[in-house]
C-alpha cells in the first residue's frame, strides 16, 4: 500500500514559510528605517514647494487619517503656516495630499503625494487646479468630469482642512 | 539543448510576451515610460531567475522532490511570494520614485504567469544552473519586449524617452518636422492596446514572410533533387 506523506508533505510547507518569514524579517529590519526616511523626505521635498522649511520650526501632529505639519516662526512660536498630509478613499485606492494653508486661511497650494486612480481618468487629479483658494470656502471648487470618485477624495480632504483650519490656527492644536 | 539556446529560446523563439503572450497585464500597465519597463525588467529578472533557482534546488532532491510534489503549487506561491516582497521592500528603500511610479504592479509580479509557468514546466523538471539560464533568457526576453513597447508607447504619446529618472531623450524634432503634436492616447491604456496589436502584427507578418522563404527553398532543393 503507498504511503500517505499528507502530514510530513504540510511540515515541509510550514517549515519553508517559516524560513520565507524569517528572510523578509530580516530584510524588513534591513530597510525599514531607510523606507521611513525616504517616505519622509519625500513628504518634505513636497513641503519645500510651498515654504522653505529651514525658516521654520517644523511639528508633526498625528490625526487618524494623516498628519499636520506645523510651521512656527523661529523666534515667536506663533504658528505660520499648517501643511496637511490627509487621505481620503479614491477609486483604487486613498488618495493622499498635502493641502498647504497660510494663517490668513489663504490656500498656499496643494498637491497629490499618492493616488493609484484610474491611469488617464482618475490620475488627472494629479497638478489638477481645483480652484480652491480660501480654506474654509468650497464654493468654487472645480471637480473634474469623467473622474467623479478621484474628485470626491480630493473634495473629502479640502472638506476636513475647511473644517479645521480656522480652529487649528486658533489654538485647536494645542488641546 | 545547450547552454546558449537554453537562454535565447526566452528572448526570440520562445518570448513570453510576444510568442507566448504571457504576462500581458503587468506589460500593458507599466509601459507607459521606458523607465518603468526598465524598472519592472530588474524586478522580474531578480525573481525569475532566483525562483527558477530555489525551485530547482528543491526538486533536484529526490525524497524532497517527493514530499513536495503535492504541495509544490503552494511551495512555489512562497517562493515566489518572498522573492517579490523582498524586490518590493529594497525597491521601496532605494529607489523610491519607480516603486511609486510602478505602484500596485510590483506585488502583483506575484501572479506573474511567465514566472510560476517556468517554475512548473522548467524549473522543477531540470538543473540549478540550467534553471537560472532559462530564468535569466526568459526575464530579459520579457524585458526587451516590454522595452520595446514603451518605447513605442512613450515616444508616439509624448516624443520623450525616459531613460531613468532625469535622463532623457527629446525626440519632440520629430514631430515638429512633421508638423504635428504627439498622440497623447499612446499613454493611456488604448494606446497600449494598439501598441502591442501593431508590433505582434509586424512580428507575424515577418515571421510568416520567413516561413514562406524557407517553404519555398525546400520545395527547390526537393525539385532539384
Amino acid at each position: 500500500m503507498k504511503k500517505d506523506n499528507g502530514l510530513i508533505s504540510g511540515l515541509v510547507l510550514l517549515s519553508l514559510g517559516l524560513i520565507c518569514g524569517l528572510l523578509l524579517a530580516l530584510v524588513n529590519g534591513l530597510t525599514a528605517d531607510r523606507i521611513e526616511a525616504e517616505e519622509l523626505k519625500l513628504k518634505f521635498e513636497a513641503i519645500e514647494e510651498f515654504y522653505d522649511i529651514d525658516e521654520f520650526d517644523l511639528e508633526e501632529v498625528i490625526l487618524d487619517n494623516g498628519s499636520i505639519y506645523v510651521l512656527k516662526n523661529k523666534s515667536t512660536s506663533d504658528i505660520e503656516h499648517l501643511v496637511y498630509s490627509l487621505r481620503a478613499k479614491g477609486y483604487g485606492d486613498d488618495v493622499e495630499m498635502l493641502v498647504a494653508v497660510n494663517d490668513d486661511l489663504s490656500v498656499e497650494g496643494y498637491t497629490v503625494t499618492y493616488q493609484n486612480e484610474s491611469p488617464g481618468i482618475g490620475t488627472k487629479i494629479v497638478g489638477n487646479d481645483f480652484n480652491y483658494n480660501q480654506a474654509d470656502d468650497l464654493s468654487s471648487f472645480d471637480s473634474i468630469s469623467g473622474a467623479t470618485v478621484s474628485s470626491s477624495a480630493v473634495k473629502a480632504i479640502f472638506n476636513e482642512v475647511a473644517g479645521r483650519a480656522a480652529d487649528d490656527f486658533g489654538g485647536g492644536l494645542d488641546e | 539543448m545547450n547552454k546558449k539556446d537554453n537562454f535565447l529560446k526566452g528572448i526570440l523563439k520562445e518570448n513570453p510576451l510576444f510568442v507566448s503572450l504571457l504576462g500581458m497585464c503587468p506589460s500593458l500597465a507599466v509601459t507607459t515610460s521606458v523607465e518603468n519597463a526598465l524598472g519592472m525588467t530588474v524586478a522580474v529578472v531578480f525573481v525569475l531567475v532566483l525562483s527558477n533557482f530555489i525551485i530547482s534546488l528543491i526538486m533536484s532532491s529526490e525524497k524532497l522532490a517527493a514530499l513536495v510534489k503535492p504541495v509544490r503549487i503552494p511551495v512555489y506561491i512562497v517562493v515566489i511570494a518572498t522573492l517579490v516582497t523582498v524586490v518590493e521592500m529594497l525597491m521601496h528603500a532605494y529607489l523610491i520614485n519607480l516603486y511609486k511610479s510602478l505602484g500596485i504592479f510590483i506585488p502583483l509580479i506575484v501572479v506573474n504567469c511567465i514566472i510560476l509557468g517556468r517554475a512548473e514546466a522548467f524549473a522543477s523538471e531540470n538543473k540549478p544552473v540550467d534553471s537560472i539560464i532559462d530564468g535569466l533568457g526568459m526575464a530579459l526576453g520579457f524585458g526587451v519586449a516590454i522595452v520595446t513597447v514603451s518605447i513605442f508607447r512613450e515616444f508616439l504619446g509624448t516624443g520623450l524617452l525616459t531613460i531613468w529618472g532625469n535622463l532623457q531623450i527629446n525626440l519632440n524634432f520629430i514631430f515638429d518636422f512633421l508638423r504635428m503634436s504627439p498622440v497623447g492616447m499612446f499613454t493611456q491604456p488604448a494606446g497600449a492596446f494598439i501598441s502591442l496589436g501593431f508590433i505582434l502584427a509586424v512580428i507575424a507578418a515577418v515571421s510568416a514572410k520567413r516561413q514562406e522563404k524557407q517553404l519555398k527553398q525546400a520545395k527547390e532543393v526537393k525539385a532539384n533533387v
